[in-house]
């Protein structure tokens, strides 16, 4: 029977010098799914998924794919293609040269999707890597990681480089193969949570090293609210909620706020204020100002 | 183990290598070939006689190669490759192969070359016989002398690329130590050759006992030389031991470095 999580992070440390980059971070990511590893940048990010990729090797702590220790084992990162943020080609000189070994390097790479999405990503084939663009190679490295076909695939920071239309259609062919490829899982890390949120199934929140928050998109919006209006009755009908940030404008009061589904629902059904669901950004925002205040004393 | 080898990737690797050494090792012989070729010309353009150095494989060029791949091959292809997600056993075994392979490769083709350039001295002896001599009893005798050496070359080969692709992996886990021991230990042997010349020197104008400075000289000298006489008679085992050693080393270095 496969397991439910395809990816185990167990009470990982790391630290570089006097640098803690991550702190008994643990999560586990349920197979099949778009993950978003959402974080501020030096959040610790980048740090986890080299420990997952094999590349670094944590001080404390386990990390397992498919129930598997990653750290030198051929058979678990076998499971996984991992892009970096640094667009990387060795010494090979054009495009044919780099799917030719990848080809080799992964058991399910697709050499039909790879050339599609070549033409997707509007790449020169025939010219060599070393005169593309940095959004060029960043395409390229992105086409690797979709047409790896790798049952774990993890993307680092894959919107840097790229302009606004090819990190669209980046999103596009993501959900597209996410589709095509059921029980195929996704991590995708980003500070550009707003970018990425529509195409995410469930989001792990980093800051400071450690775990923000995890949960379906649904499930962490669901409790969470902006109710605006005017002051007296916005402060009235959210007497009693989780503060997150407070905010006034020509006399109109905006709260957001955490609160029970009971208590959404009352607040909705009163004609007197607008409501809306706490966008995945803004929310990471409020949390990770409330630690950095609790930090701060 | 047939599940790891199917896991490993390392056909991915031996692509890699092909595509990356391959290239490099076409172009080792392309050069080799056009010096050979040009040197053919000497007798047209000189007019003197062909300078035939017999049939052989050229290890000084293998020698380079090794050491300039196995920098590469540790450091910017092990990265590339590292960076996917390849298990660190995979790209060091990978690498090995692919280097030993390599400059074996390499050193047959050299050899191949030299057969191929003398057996071309046939036509030309005919055409320009001042220029060029080549008869088939010559040619069988040299073949069959570069045949003989073949294997202590090979075997050489074998030794030096294994102890080259360490000196890459030392390289890329500890750049500033490895360098400063590059050039430490031939700086060390230089000044302890130099340490009694100076002293003697220093000596005398000290106004010291210049025979009793001279014995003391001769002694250090004669220290230096013995070292020296040991390195060279068992040059071959120091030699095979280092190679050998070599490749559980390289894995240790490799297995240990940090990946960027």
């Amino acid at each position: 029977m496969q397991q439910q999580n395809i990816l185990t992070v167990d009470k990982v440390s790391r630290s570089f010098g006097k640098t803690r980059a991550l702190k008994e971070f643990s999560i586990r990511i349920p197979r099949g799914q778009i993950v978003g590893l959402l974080g501020r940048n030096g959040a610790g990010k980048s740090t986890l998924l080299r420990i997952v990729g094999g590349m670094l090797r944590p001080n404390a702590g386990k990390v397992r794919i498919n129930d598997r220790k990653v750290w030198d084992n051929a058979r678990a990162l076998g499971q996984l293609c991992i892009i970096g943020d640094t667009p990387d080609f060795g010494k090979l000189l054009k495009v044919k040269d780099l799917f030719f070994v990848c080809a080799g390097l992964f058991k399910q790479w697709d050499n039909a999707l790879a050339r599609a999405l070549v033409k997707r990503f509007d790449l020169p084939e025939n010219r060599r890597i070393k005169t593309f663009s940095r959004g060029m190679q960043t395409s390229l490295m992105l086409t690797v990681g979709l047409a790896s076909r790798a049952p774990l695939t993890i993307i680092d920071e894959p919107s840097l480089g790229l302009d606004a239309v090819m990190r669209e259609r980046f999103y596009d062919l993501l959900l597209e193969q996410s589709r095509k490829d059921e029980g195929r899982t996704f991590l995708i890390s980003t500070h550009l949570i707003d970018e990425v949120a529509r195409t995410l199934d469930y989001a792990v929140m980093i800051d400071d090293g450690k775990l923000l928050c995890e949960g379906t998109v649904e499930e962490l919006q669901k409790g969470t609210l902006s109710v605006s209006g005017d002051a007296g009755v916005v402060r009235e009908l959210t007497k009693g909620c989780k503060l997150l940030k407070e905010e006034e404008l020509a006399g109109t009061l905006v709260r957001h706020v955490q609160l029970d589904a009971e208590t959404i629902q009352s607040i909705r059904s009163d004609k007197r204020v607008r409501t809306a669901l706490i966008g995945l950004q803004r929310l990471f925002v409020f949390l990770t100002e409330e630690k950095e205040a609790e930090r701060n004393g | 183990m047939a599940e790891w080898l199917r896991a490993a990737r390392l056909k991915g690797i031996a692509r890699y290598q092909y595509k990356n050494l391959g290239r490099l090792i076409t172009w080792a012989l392309l050069i080799v070939l056009t010096v050979q070729i040009l040197s053919l010309l000497t007798p047209y353009v000189f007019g003197d006689p062909y300078p035939f150095e017999g049939i052989g494989a050229s290890f000084e060029i293998v020698f380079f190669a090794a050491f300039v791949t196995g920098i590469i091959t540790a450091g910017r292809s092990s990265r590339f490759l590292l960076r996917f997600g390849t298990s660190r056993t995979s790209v060091w075994l990978g690498s090995v192969f692919g280097q030993l392979t390599g400059m074996v490769g390499l050193l047959i083709g050299t050899f191949l070359l030299n057969m191929l350039i003398a057996a071309l001295l046939f036509p030309l002896s005919s055409l320009l016989p001042q220029g060029y001599s080549m008869s088939a009893a010559l040619y069988r005798h040299e073949l069959t002398e570069g045949l003989k050496n073949l294997p202590d070359l090979l075997l050489y080969t074998l030794e030096w690329t294994s102890i080259f692709y360490l000196y890459g992996c030392m390289l890329r886990r500890f750049k500033a130590l490895t360098i400063s021991f590059s050039i430490g230990i031939p700086l060390m042997f230089v000044i302890l050759m130099l340490i009694p010349a100076v002293r003697e020197g220093l000596q005398v104008l000290r106004g010291d006992d210049q025979g009793q400075m001279m014995i003391l000289g001769l002694k250090w000298l004669q220290i230096l030389q013995d070292i020296l006489r040991f390195i060279e008679e068992h040059w071959e085992t120091i030699q095979l031991t280092a190679g050998i050693a070599s490749l559980p080393l390289s894995y240790i270095v490799m297995r240990g470095t940090k990946q960027p």
